[in-house]
């Protein structure tokens, strides 16, 4: 039996800004790499000794530092995991380490196209958003920063108005209670009020080419999306599905024109969904790609369709909830982006509650405007066939 | 051996925090390729379990700290 625990930091994007960019990330990292109870080396051969996990990452709406264990051991991992959030030692040395293992990854994400991609994505799409800040820092950024940096930023960030505790696991309440109490709940309270990430606006469509000399080009689009707060997000699921399906069959199975191409929704506090194609005949694929947003647009979907997309969610949910730590990233997810946890029980009620003019409906009122970016041969792109449609 | 060792916890850090971040991002998304053939649930069973994960969450706040517990 395993237990999973996240210590969730609300704001993500909204907490950073353009020159401290990364500093959440890197303070994270670095927290758990010592702390005053544990050394680095005695912190090391305790984890190693009982197999416990303890880990951090950052996406645009918020961070967690996540703990894994055996319920065997959760007594004393718990100890070092309330020790990296409550004492840690950011040394020179540790932060250091973790600043420029963090460097070297971010140096090289040119170097691979479909990062590449999305780092183009994110300057057209999130221009003048918080989300532009992109969380992981830039080499730049996370350069500059210094261990009293960190310091200043764990105080600052590390006030229980701003977090979010969940822990999935075979754990008594009570038990628990007692041991948050005397560990995380003793933190300032601080006054911490989340404020409402602005939604996303794109009022036009548009494509930017970046001149690269690939085998083939690479191509995404961005649209607006429903929140996960929003009814529209039930019917927005079951529309993606169906594009997503749909461009596979026209794309790749009948046309040879792509290997990889994709519709996708994601789900993000100012949420988007859009299409991906890697393809030597850029203006092609694109062509048939929105068409396909046409044809969901203009024609209504089967009740049938639907009652397939949902009993694929229904398999798709089980297995992503296998384990301790989905679960509670789920309820994170929600609780923190979804307006509250309980939302994230009653989803397939919802999705066998869409109707096939609520399908047409949202694919008409959010696949549109799309803001597409292309790495590859400018020439084999014609403006045209990206922003003609679809608007 | 030592190295190996370190990779796979490396890797099994990875896998633990992407599930903790993305996890509800990949269960949102409904599809594969190829379409679902499969019937659903009837509503009853679906309410059902519903309240059932429900009931297997405890929330409590301690200093202005939320905590849910499953």
């Amino acid at each position: 039996m395993t237990v999973a625990a996240g210590l969730f930091i609300r704001g993500g994007a909204s907490n950073i800004n353009s020159t401290n960019a990364g500093i959440e990330s890197l303070m994270l990292s670095a927290a758990t790499e010592a702390t005053a109870g544990f050394p680095r080396e005695n912190m090391r051969s305790a984890l190693s000794r009982m197999g416990t996990v303890i880990g951090s990452s950052s996406n645009n709406d918020y961070s967690v530092l996540s703990l894994g264990c055996t319920r065997l051991h959760f007594d004393k991992s718990w100890q070092i995991f309330t020790d990296v959030i409550l004492r840690p030692s950011f040394t020179r040395e540790d932060v250091s380490l973790v600043q420029d293992r963090m460097i070297v990854s971010l140096s090289d994400d040119t170097d691979n196209p479909d990062v590449y991609l999305q780092k183009l994505q994110e300057r057209v799409a999130y221009a003048g958003h918080p989300y532009l800040n992109n969380t992981n820092g830039t080499p730049e950024t996370v350069a500059k920063l210094t261990p009293d940096d960190l310091r200043r930023y764990h105080d600052k960030i590390f006030e229980t108005s701003r977090l979010l505790l969940v822990i999935v696991g075979d754990l008594n309440p009570a038990e628990v209670k007692s041991l948050v109490a005397s560990s995380i709940g003793k933190l300032p309270r601080g006054n911490y009020k989340p404020e409402p990430i602005p939604a996303l606006a794109f009022d036009k469509s548009t494509v930017e080419v970046t001149p690269r000399e690939l085998p083939t080009n690479y191509i995404q689009g961005l649209f607006t999306a429903p929140s996960l707060t929003s009814p529209d997000i039930y019917a927005m699921r079951i529309a993606s599905s169906m594009l997503r399906d749909r461009v596979f069959e026209e794309v790749r199975v009948k046309r040879n024109l792509s290997y990889a191409p994709d519709a996708f929704l994601r789900t993000q506090a100012a949420n988007v969904g859009g299409l991906y194609v890697t393809a030597v005949d850029a203006n092609q694929s694109i062509r048939v790609m929105l068409s396909e947003i046409a044809r969901l647009q203009n024609e209504p979907v089967g009740g049938d369709d639907i009652q397939g997309v949902v009993a694929q969610y229904l398999t798709n949910y089980y297995l992503g909830q296998e384990t301790n730590a989905a679960q509670a990233g789920e309820l994170a997810q929600y609780e923190l982006i979804g307006g509250n946890w309980r939302n994230s029980v009653d989803v397939l009620e919802k999705l066998m509650a869409v109707t096939p003019a609520d399908v047409q409906r949202v694919s008409q009122k959010y696949m549109r405007n799309i803001r597409f970016v292309v790495l590859g041969n400018p020439k084999s792109v014609d403006t045209g066939v990206f922003v003609g449609r679809a608007e | 051996m030592e190295i190996s060792k370190t990779i796979k916890q490396l890797l099994t850090s990875m896998m633990m925090v992407t599930l903790l971040v993305v996890s509800g991002t990949q269960a949102a998304q409904t599809t594969q390729s190829g379409k679902a053939t499969g019937k659903t649930e009837g509503p009853q069973s679906v309410q059902s379990v519903v309240a059932k994960q429900a009931s297997l969450v405890t929330e409590f706040e301690i200093n202005g700290l939320k905590v849910l517990m499953k």
